[in-house]
């Protein structure tokens, strides 16, 4: 059913061609479709005529498989981070993460909240925090800018990291999820 | 619910939360066979954060922001909903203007989801347009929100004892100009959904909720009054300014996507027609009454229980007060709970793999609304 | 002329508290032997009644749950609202599954969050919200919400510094550190 073998992290050999690969990379982020909180909402108008983030490069996309950019919209609640670990491996090499929200990053207005997480970074690598609640969808253009600048410095590395720190999220990870049965990584 | 789940003529899916189709974050687990769904069961929970645990931490006023965040496309009816029963409990009168400045911003609210999920029926059966056009509209309205309360989606803007602010100068003229703009292009929306050979045999006797539900399920909203029932809570318990408003329940009786589609198209002319209304007769006068030591404030005990009308339907509030600072329970009953669980895991024996989403996106089910805690 | 839940209370001959009574609105407390004849008496003879909620408030300092079923008349939408108190310990309530097919949701739900037994509800031991949960049931009133959430979460990045300039710079390290504005710019 799965491949539980790990991902290689590409070798620097292609230091040159990796430069030309981010500048690719950086004008067709792909996003996939999954609305994981309130901040979704923002979306909508996102990638619809009025904000029409094509014209960035940005796109929607239904499954994991064809993007490279996830959106965690917001607060994080322990069953959703189940379903975000599994998205978030089944996304092909090289991938981003977007977070919104003041919630993502320390709990916000749910700091005191029994099923959300705190700290979103300690359990998958988070590249770009948009700020507010919710965050307008110019603030998401920015922070999707920001990311594209990430990207072509090189800087934007949360999957490398992810790979070679995978025993510290996994520890995260099942220090939340109670019920655990995901396998070693799920492609 | 007792369709078959033999995993030799069954295959079981499941359909979210990560699905593109699927309003919200929820998801469906099925059974299929061939093309035919034998059995559905909805889970939930993805959303929760615990709502009704936290408003018990915190104090009376503290809750206007969270309340908001329990259904995000229409947060004025969280807001309103607990006003209100703020208000009864601890007998506070609300100011004339205060009240029709509400019934104002609720319509806007309404217009506003109505014309996303009357475009977002569209887009579930690929006709991307309608829905890029209702979004595009439902942001004119938020516009307006931006103008009123400076927040685009959330906008803690009703306060107990009456509203924040005062109408901004010159609102009434963009409203109505607003109200101009869509009202133009709506003759166009319809041609691509209501009008189009698609639209209509995708939804037209698709996704039937029969109306001897509405009584056993307790169906409300649209989805009932697709179904012929003419239960409204503006016209039956009329709340804030609603009771001198001149207007008809909206109701047909296809039982099926289209009728309720149909509800929604008319809901949107409805709620124009009575922003008109309301921006006509608005009074003038106070739009508040001064509120004690707000971090010393205490509500006498009691127990309430309010009710507004929302666009998926009617809107409770279960508030309990034990007469300290905090709320002893505050319950909330939203009407995604008996639609998307109850009537969705019954609609969907029978119906195809395809007209899921089409189904569900004609319940609107909101999940922050069911999981918000009990 | 009286209304028909009133009619009702006033013809059923045990022992009621009226709570609230206003326009449209009625709610009584009554001992929970008499719970299922009020509300199967409320349905059958008003017709039309459903059930909208299910709730629950824990009075723990009297050691008791408080029961709520909200009825709601579809013919005069008028409200109809019967409470009762259960004992906290191994508390155990009639269900109404069997009348209303909503109830079975509610009552799993009210499973979950206060662990209360709903004998003869087919469902109530799916996990509704909450999965693979070990603790408490969290809307007890002696589940410490705050508690759980540090020691299971961590806890949260607090500002170190009112100035938020200085938050910014310290917390978005080399990235975009914003140039704190010189007094002559301003």
């Amino acid at each position: 059913m799965y491949c539980n073998k790990l991902p290689e992290i590409p070798d620097d050999r292609k230091k040159i061609w990796e430069k030309v690969d981010n500048m690719a990379r950086a004008n067709s982020l792909w996003v996939t479709a999954f609305g994981t909180g309130c901040g979704a909402i923002e979306l909508r108008p996102l990638h619809t005529s009025r904000f029409d983030m094509e014209r960035f490069g940005i796109a929607m996309r239904p499954t994991p498989r064809q993007a490279d950019v996830l959106i965690i919209s917001g607060y994080l609640a322990v069953k959703t981070l189940k379903r975000v670990i599994r998205v978030y491996e089944q996304i092909q090499d090289p991938k981003y993460i977007i977070a919104l929200g003041s919630c993502t990053m320390n709990g916000g207005m749910y700091y005191d909240s029994y099923n959300t997480l705190n700290i979103l970074d300690r359990y998958i690598p988070v590249d770009v925090y948009v700020n507010g609640c919710m965050p307008r969808p110019e603030a998401i253009i920015d922070g999707f800018s920001l990311l594209m600048k990430k990207i072509k410095e090189g800087k934007a590395e949360g999957w490398k990291n992810y790979i070679e720190n995978l025993e510290y999220y996994r520890e995260n990870q099942k220090k939340v999820i109670s019920n655990w049965d995901l396998p070693d990584y799920n492609w | 619910m007792n369709g078959s789940t033999d995993p030799l003529k069954t295959t079981p899916l499941f359909f979210g939360p990560q699905h593109p189709g699927v309003t919200g974050n929820m998801s469906v687990e099925m059974w299929f066979d061939g093309d035919e769904i034998t059995r559905a069961i909805t889970h939930v929970g993805y959303l929760h954060r615990g709502f009704e645990k936290l408003m018990e931490r915190r104090l009376w006023i503290q809750n206007f922001p969270l309340v908001c965040r329990i259904c995000v496309p229409e947060s004025d009816i969280n807001e309103e909903c607990y006003a209100l029963a703020v208000e009864k409990l601890d007998g506070i009168e609300v100011p004339e203007r205060a009240r029709w400045i509400r019934t104002l911003v609720l319509e806007l609210a309404r217009l506003g989801v109505n014309l996303m999920s009357f475009g977002g029926q569209a887009g579930t059966i690929g006709l991307g347009t309608g829905a890029m056009w209702g979004i595009t509209f439902r942001d004119f309205v938020l516009d307006l929100f931006e103008e009123l309360s400076g927040g685009r989606i959330y906008h803690v803007y009703v306060q107990p004892g009456g509203v924040r602010r005062d109408l901004p100068e010159g609102f009434k003229k963009s409203v109505l100009s607003v109200l101009d703009k869509i009202g133009e292009r709506l003759p166009e929306l319809d041609r691509l959904t209501l009008n189009n050979a698609v639209f209509k045999q995708r939804t037209v006797g698709v996704g039937i909720v029969k109306p001897e539900w509405i009584d056993e399920m307790g169906l409300v909203g649209p989805v009932a009054r697709g179904s012929g029932s003419r239960r409204d809570v503006r016209k039956d318990a009329p709340y804030e300014a609603y009771g001198e408003l001149d207007f008809e329940v909206v109701t047909e009786d296809g039982c099926d996507i289209y009728s309720r589609a149909l509800v929604r198209r008319r809901e949107i002319d409805l709620s124009m027609n009575l922003i008109r209304q309301i921006l006509d007769l608005m009074p003038g006068g106070p739009i508040a009454v001064p509120l004690p030591n707000l971090t010393e404030w205490r509500i006498p005990p009691g127990e309430i229980y309010t009710r507004v009308e929302s666009s998926r339907g009617e809107y409770g509030y279960y508030v309990v007060s034990d007469g300290s600072l905090r709320p002893r329970r505050i319950h909330v009953r939203g009407p995604s709970y008996v639609h998307a669980v109850t009537l969705l895991e019954r609609m969907l024996v029978g119906a195809n793999i395809a007209d899921v989403s089409n189904i569900m996106v004609s319940l609107t089910t909101c999940p922050p609304e069911i999981e918000r805690s009990r | 002329m009286e209304k028909q839940p009133q009619r009702i209370v006033s013809d059923s001959g045990f022992e009621i508290e009226v709570v609230r009574k206003d326009e449209g609105y009625f709610h009584v407390r009554v001992s929970r032997a008499n719970v299922i004849e009020l509300i199967l008496s409320a349905k059958q003879r008003c017709g039309k009644n459903i059930l909208q909620l299910i709730s629950v408030v824990d009075r723990i300092e009297d050691d008791i749950f408080q029961l709520t079923w909200i009825l709601e008349d579809t013919a005069d939408s008028s409200v109809f609202i019967v409470s009762a108190d259960y004992p906290r310990e191994n508390c155990s309530v009639p269900t109404f599954g069997d009348i209303w097919p909503t109830a079975v949701i509610f009552e799993r739900e009210l499973h979950e969050m206060y662990g209360i037994e709903f004998p003869g509800n087919p469902r109530q031991y799916e996990d509704f919200l909450l999965e693979g949960w070990k603790e408490l049931p969290p809307m007890r009133r002696d589940f410490d919400t705050l508690e759980y959430s540090i020691r299971t979460y961590g806890e949260r990045r607090k500002r170190i510094h009112t100035d938020p300039r200085k938050f910014i710079a310290e917390t978005t390290g080399e990235w975009d550190t914003p140039v704190p504005m010189k007094d002559e710019d301003r």
